[in-house]
């Protein structure tokens, strides 16, 4: 049967990424999947030799793995919070980002999860949370939150795309069932391909037929959803501070730790969802609906959200400054003037001078204002973590000799496999899943005329 | 019967079972309220959805 449907500039701007790959696509794909072979074979080589052939040794624990885990929980707040944060304040200028923002938070949550895998070093340790967990501990509290998160997250990512998948489903109907593709004379790879996906966005959309009745619930549940999360993201990342703050470690045992390591991953969320939206928005060609007003406004988030990230460091290293415990002061000392140092002052200058020095005026806040901002942000919240951990742990206050700890190569290969999967995990979703919730952006176009049309009405002379 | 739970699940497990599938099924149960939603004739073609499913 013919498809009748004649498709808006919208539809056909998010649907055509889905149905046609471009060369320079391939390319990207298959760089980033040669750097995560590279770290999938030197991973496979650390469980096989053990722990050893990193850097981490006795005390220092905990190097760039966890660091990459902090980070990339951090980066996971990006989506759903602040998808639902706008959503729940209906802020109109949120419609074309949601769905690129809730699709970090789903990538980055099962990368921040991996991450622990790699630095137990036996993935079959694991286990132990599960079956010796204790209640007093903050690593099964993390597990919990972090579970119920990804459980939400996927949720919250799922709910607003039924609409779009119903969609897809509609203008991929084949010619063909799936069982009669195989009997064709001659294989054809995109008959097989068109009638595959018909198939899987009929199976993802559940039947959705967009009844008045069918929107008015599923509006009901994403509202439910984004108030739940809120929440519930807080918790992930506080308790994420706990597994710190817990310990009696010097710089570690502190009641700030919580709120500034949410600050930090709301922070360096909305760095990350300024990175992938450009991306996309660029290779995507989504430059009419992600525009001037998405990059004005969330540059001004991301001012806000470096100055109390700013608030949050000077209180921080100004308490434990006017303090006298010895173990504290000496932690301070290496980041100030020791060997971190220059990690110490990159981070400031990355976190607080580059992006007030560029998004402080209007004219900062464009795409490439934002993206140069956003790329500091994201390097700098890294070496943020870096020097929680690292200078505490080489410097322990439970009698051990001061230590050095040197990350090896195998830890920067499993750093950047892991960066490029999250990259690569990003751009295949999209290449399945439209990258801009397509009736959310139609319904705020809706209303946007209906506003529009009852401004005339009372502008327009009474008779 | 405590401790063969205790042994079997760990109390890790346990805590993380109490929270997970509570929510796991709030959730699904969720999803089957928007989907079982009543279909009146005149949704075909209506402009959030497909239409003909």
């Amino acid at each position: 049967m013919e498809n009748v449907h004649r498709e808006t500039e919208l539809e056909r701007a998010v649907l055509n990424p889905l149905r046609h790959t471009t060369v320079q696509f391939w390319l990207v794909i298959g760089v980033l999947s040669a750097v995560v072979l590279v770290g999938a074979i030197t991973l496979v080589r650390q469980w096989v030799l053990g722990l050893g052939v990193t850097g981490l040794s006795r005390p220092i624990y905990w190097g760039i793995y966890i660091t990459n885990f902090v980070f990339f929980i951090g980066i996971s707040h990006a989506g759903t919070l602040i998808s639902a944060i706008l959503r729940v304040t209906q802020a109109e200028w949120r419609r074309p980002i949601t769905r690129i923002a809730e699709a970090i938070t789903f990538f980055a949550l099962i990368l921040g999860a991996i991450q622990i895998l790699i630095d137990l070093g036996r993935l079959d340790r694991v286990l132990n949370v599960i079956f010796f967990g204790r209640f007093q501990s903050p690593l099964l509290w993390d597990v919990t939150c972090i579970s119920l998160y990804l459980l939400s997250s996927t949720l919250y990512l799922y709910l607003p795309m039924i609409p779009d998948l119903a969609r897809l489903r509609d203008r991929m109907k084949p010619e063909l069932p799936l069982s009669a593709v195989g009997t064709l004379k001659r294989w054809n790879v995109e008959t097989f391909q068109h009638t595959w996906r018909y198939h899987f966005y009929r199976i993802l959309a559940l039947g959705w037929h967009g009844s008045a009745e069918q929107v008015r619930r599923l509006e009901r549940g994403i509202g439910i959803m984004a108030i739940l999360i809120i929440p519930i993201a807080v918790s992930v990342h506080t308790v994420v501070s706990w597994i710190f703050g817990m310990n009696m470690q010097p710089m570690w045992h502190s009641t700030i730790l919580g709120p500034y390591f949410v600050v930090g991953a709301i922070f360096s969320g909305i760095a990350t969802l300024f990175l992938f939206m450009t991306l996309i928005r660029k290779a995507w060609h989504l430059e009419p609906w992600i525009g001037p007003k998405q990059y004005d406004y969330l540059g001004i988030l991301l001012l806000v959200m470096s100055a109390f990230w700013g608030y949050f460091t000077l209180a921080e290293y100004l308490t434990t400054g006017y303090g006298t415990l010895v173990h504290e002061q000496e932690v301070l000392q290496a980041k100030l003037s020791g060997e971190y140092a220059p990690w110490f002052y990159a981070m400031v200058f990355l976190n607080f001078v580059v992006p007030f020095a560029i998004l402080i005026r209007r004219r900062g806040r464009t795409p490439v204002g934002t993206v140069i901002a956003s790329a500091a942000i994201a390097v700098g919240m890294w070496i943020e973590r870096f020097t929680i951990i690292a200078p505490t742990l080489t410097r322990p206050s439970l009698g051990y000799e001061r230590a050095i700890y040197a990350p090896t190569f195998t830890e920067i290969a499993i750093t950047a496999a892991s960066l490029a999967l999250f990259a690569l995990l990003f751009l295949l979703f999209f290449k399945i899943f439209p990258a801009i919730s397509v009736w959310e952006v139609e319904e705020g176009e809706h209303i946007a005329a209906v506003k529009r049309k009852a401004a005339e009405l009372l502008a327009a002379p009474q008779m | 019967m405590a401790h063969w739970i205790i042994d079997t699940a760990g109390v890790g497990g346990i805590i993380v079972g109490l929270i997970a599938i509570p929510v796991l099924i709030a959730y699904v149960r969720m999803v089957h309220w928007i989907a079982s939603a009543p279909k009146p004739p005149e949704a075909d073609g209506h402009p959030m959805g497909g239409g003909s499913e």
